[in-house]
């Protein structure tokens, strides 16, 4: 027996770090800003006004208009839906995907995992970002190809994390005792591996939200994201990057900002989890 | 008497928690006499390794300690830096609980005592005086183990390094702080006496902390009993065994099982049926890469009848945990077949073999390791019923029934594991057992983990279990004398195969193997005269 400590750690979990509160009030900020859009601005975010193109900050329009005349500010917080909603879609997309994969092949074990790594070995010697190109120039650039698209790129890392997971928990003891009170093996995955493997997937989460925003961004930026004009930060960015040069710098600082911000408090949130996990 | 060697002086420490402050020593004042060879008992939680790691400065760091511990003229309270180091290396030889994990597992053996002599004792040949230092506590050849890793070690041959580690500076105290922790009963008799002839030139005190009352009455002169903080009892080791003062001693002494206790409960006689048939089985794991594969057992057969209470007995590494494991189909046996209510389970596959669970249940050794940390008491005891009760209510019925019977209030449906103390997690492993009435129950080492009154309180459940003969149990067990009061027949296992089996009263009093005299020779007694 060790020298087990007399007390015994009760209330170690309901506390929240002060660095995932802070990334979560800030994620929860953005996001709330773009539901409350239509309260906040009266303009719409692709309302066209016909008498002010590229024009500065003024009290009309707050982060000034873009080239089509669309006022900056609508536009950045109306985008916030789609990066926060796609970059959400994503990530959950990810870990199903990930886990429908990585459990089985961490369960089995022997041939079957060795030949789903080296399969996984080969999707990941892939650039990431290319690959999602790839995959979104295959499928074509709508909402639900773009989420498809991310999610994918995004899955394999998931796959090994929970592979890995099954793996060190497969020949533990409980484990054995679940396989000798007789559950089938989808009840010896999902009731008994599965929940033992998901923290530290839950940690990874936060910080691949944020990853998924910069990654929808760079599609966009390049063309292959959302279509204009929809409202979306990293198309945003890439169409007032031309405008920088000129001196008409609001277009593509303000989207900028938000993105940075966002991305932020999704990496505050995962810190604190990991600092959270590393602690235990 | 001699002027004592160490002399503690009312030491407290405390641990400020989140939960509040743990008084781990609350005044503890004892001394040890140069060669004097100490004893520390009590159970875990009770303070006991406080005392070592305030020797050495190792207590956690937010620990405060108040008190004054004088070693050979230094107040050992006060050191810090440089003076602290070299006390450490020199003064003190201190031997960890778990000493695997103790030595530095990437460092050869050879250096790690190279290191330490370098450091605190130089001078000579070190070589040469390391392979000494490893002759000198039995270990047989130090030349090949100067070059191995401690992961190529035994447990008790790296305990033994261990010792050799703590004595290779000559000090003046060694302290072992439960150093017989997972090793069988035989290595702990065999390390213990090599630990408590350390005192045995007259210059050189020894403190062996431990939780095991017999095995400390074998080898200290003097006992000190420890509960919650405080010594509750002390005096020479003859003494404290024959006429304990303290409740708590008393208790702790009752705990010992004993080898002479028989079985009350008389076996049924012959045709019962046979719930499981093993013929002749072969285990060998699968080789690693570059090693021959090594069998685990070798012509193993055993039957076991309806009512049957049957132990079977090992050493460590003697195979048992391998029969108990291809007993309940969780490795397949390389030969021979394994029949069970009449069906060859040996070459089933899994779903069909799943079919066979309900009739045969396990209980594990780490009571804690065998439970699902996400769980609650009542889904874990409910794992195995989910399967055959369909209905709700009546399995919430079956659930409050079946943990009255192992001695838990039906509240402690909604804890969780780590909710548990030792005892009752292991009692929790066996409602899950029972939960779906198997015919077969298999034991593996169900006690051996916990505390010694608490192993006392299960032994008894699972006796009283047994008494009832309404289904085969099969219990593991390093230990001789905690299945005498439990068993009918015994079964007594040496590297892979059964050199002997029968009723356990003719076992015990006429062992023909020479492998069951060891074995009842170092089953744990109270000795009275100690030497």
């Amino acid at each position: 027996m060790p020298a087990a400590a007399p007390n015994r750690p009760a209330q170690r979990r309901s506390r929240l770090e002060p660095i995932t509160a802070i990334g979560a009030a800030i994620v929860l900020a953005v996001l709330a800003a773009g539901i409350a859009a239509p309260w906040l601005t009266p303009w719409e975010p692709t309302q066209i006004d016909p008498f002010f193109f590229l024009e500065g900050p003024n009290a009309q329009h707050w982060f000034g208009t873009d080239g089509n005349g669309m006022d900056v500010f609508a536009r950045v917080l109306y985008a916030a839906r789609i990066d926060i909603g796609i970059a959400l879609a994503s990530v959950a997309l990810a870990v199903v995907l990930g886990t429908a994969v990585g459990l089985p092949l961490g369960y089995a074990g022997g041939w079957v995992d060795d030949i789903g790594m080296r399969v996984l070995d080969i999707l990941q010697a892939f650039p990431v970002f290319i690959l999602a190109l790839a995959i979104a120039a295959i499928l074509g650039t709508s909402l639900p190809n773009l989420i498809l698209t991310i999610g994918l790129i995004n899955a394999p890392p998931y796959a090994r994390l929970i592979r890995a997971e099954v793996v060190a928990l497969r020949h533990r003891t409980f484990i054995e005792a679940a396989e000798c009170a007789g559950n089938s093996h989808s009840s010896l995955m999902l009731r008994h591996l599965l929940p033992n493997a998901l923290t530290p997937i839950l940690v990874i989460a936060p910080l691949n939200c944020g990853w998924a925003i910069l990654t929808l961004a760079g599609l966009s930026f390049v063309g292959l994201g959302i279509p204009v004009p929809e409202a979306e930060w990293g198309a945003m960015i890439s169409a007032g990057a031309a405008d920088v040069v000129g001196g008409r710098w609001w277009t593509a600082t303000f989207p900028g900002l938000a993105l940075f911000l966002t991305v932020l408090g999704f990496n505050l949130i995962g810190e604190g989890l990991q600092q959270r996990q590393a602690q235990r | 008497m001699t002027a004592p060697l160490l002399e503690i002086r009312d030491l407290r420490v405390a641990i400020p928690t989140a939960t509040g402050v743990i008084e781990a020593l609350r005044g503890v004042s004892l001394s040890v006499a140069p060669g004097e060879v100490l004893g520390i008992v009590g159970e875990s939680g009770g303070g006991k390794s406080m005392i070592a790691r305030t020797l050495t400065h190792l207590l956690p760091a937010q620990a405060e300690a108040q008190g004054q511990v004088t070693l050979a003229g230094t107040d050992v309270m006060t050191l810090r830096g440089e003076a602290l180091r070299r006390f450490r290396g020199r003064s003190v030889g201190l031997c960890f609980q778990n000493p695997r994990s103790a030595l530095n597992p990437v460092r050869k053996i050879g250096d790690q005592l190279i290191d330490r002599l370098r450091e605190h004792a130089p001078g000579g040949d070190l070589r040469a005086r390391a392979v000494t230092a490893l002759a000198a506590v039995g270990l047989r050849s130090p030349e090949t183990m100067m070059g191995q890793f401690p992961h190529q070690l035994s447990g008790g041959m790296a305990q033994r390094v261990m010792i050799a580690l703590s004595l290779a500076c000559n000090p003046r105290l060694l302290v072992a702080d439960e150093p017989t922790t997972g090793l069988d009963v035989t290595l702990t008799g065999e390390i213990l006496t090599l630990i408590a002839r350390q005192a045995r030139d007259g210059a050189r005190g020894v403190m062996i902390i431990s939780h095991d009352i017999a095995a400390l009455s074998k080898v200290s002169d003097r006992l000190v009993v420890m509960e919650k903080g405080l010594i509750v009892e002390e005096g020479s080791t003859r003494r404290i065994v024959t006429a304990p003062r303290h409740r708590y001693t008393r208790r702790l002494i009752e705990a010992v099982p004993d080898v002479t206790t028989r079985r009350r409960a008389q076996p049924r006689e012959d045709g019962r049926s046979v719930v499981m048939a093993i013929r002749d089985i072969d285990v060998t794991y699968p080789a690693r890469f570059g090693r021959r594969p090594a069998p685990a057992l070798t012509g193993v057969s055993l039957d076991i009848r309806m009512g049957d209470t049957i132990a079977v007995v090992g050493e460590s590494g003697s195979g048992k945990s391998t029969l108990s494991r291809a007993i309940m189909g969780l490795l397949a046996p390389s030969r021979g077949e394994i029949r069970f209510r009449g069906k060859t389970m040996s070459s089933m596959r899994f779903s069909a073999r799943r079919g066979l669970r309900r009739y045969m249940q396990m209980v594990f050794q780490d009571p804690f390791d065998a439970l699902n940390p996400r769980m609650s008491v009542e889904d874990i005891v409910s794992d195995p019923l989910r399967l055959v009760e369909r209905d709700a209510a009546r399995r919430s019925a079956a659930i409050d029934r079946v943990l009255v019977e192992v001695g838990l209030d039906p509240t402690f449906r909604t804890r969780r594991p780590h909710e548990l103390s030792g005892g009752q997690a292991q009692r929790v492993g066996i409602a899950r057992a029972l939960s779906i009435a198997p015919e077969l129950v298999v034991l593996d080492e169900p006690a051996s983990a916990l505390d010694v009154t608490v192993q006392a309180q299960l032994l008894d459940l699972i006796r009283r279990l047994t008494e009832r003969r309404d289904r085969a149990y099969l219990i593991v067990s390093h230990d001789l004398a905690t299945v005498r009061a439990l068993c009918d027949r015994v079964v007594v296992i040496d590297a892979g195969r059964i050199v002997e089996e029968g009723p356990t009263e003719h076992v015990f009093t006429n062992p023909a193997s020479p492998k069951t005299r060891a074995l009842l020779d170092a089953a744990p007694r109270l000795y009275t005269d100690a030497t």
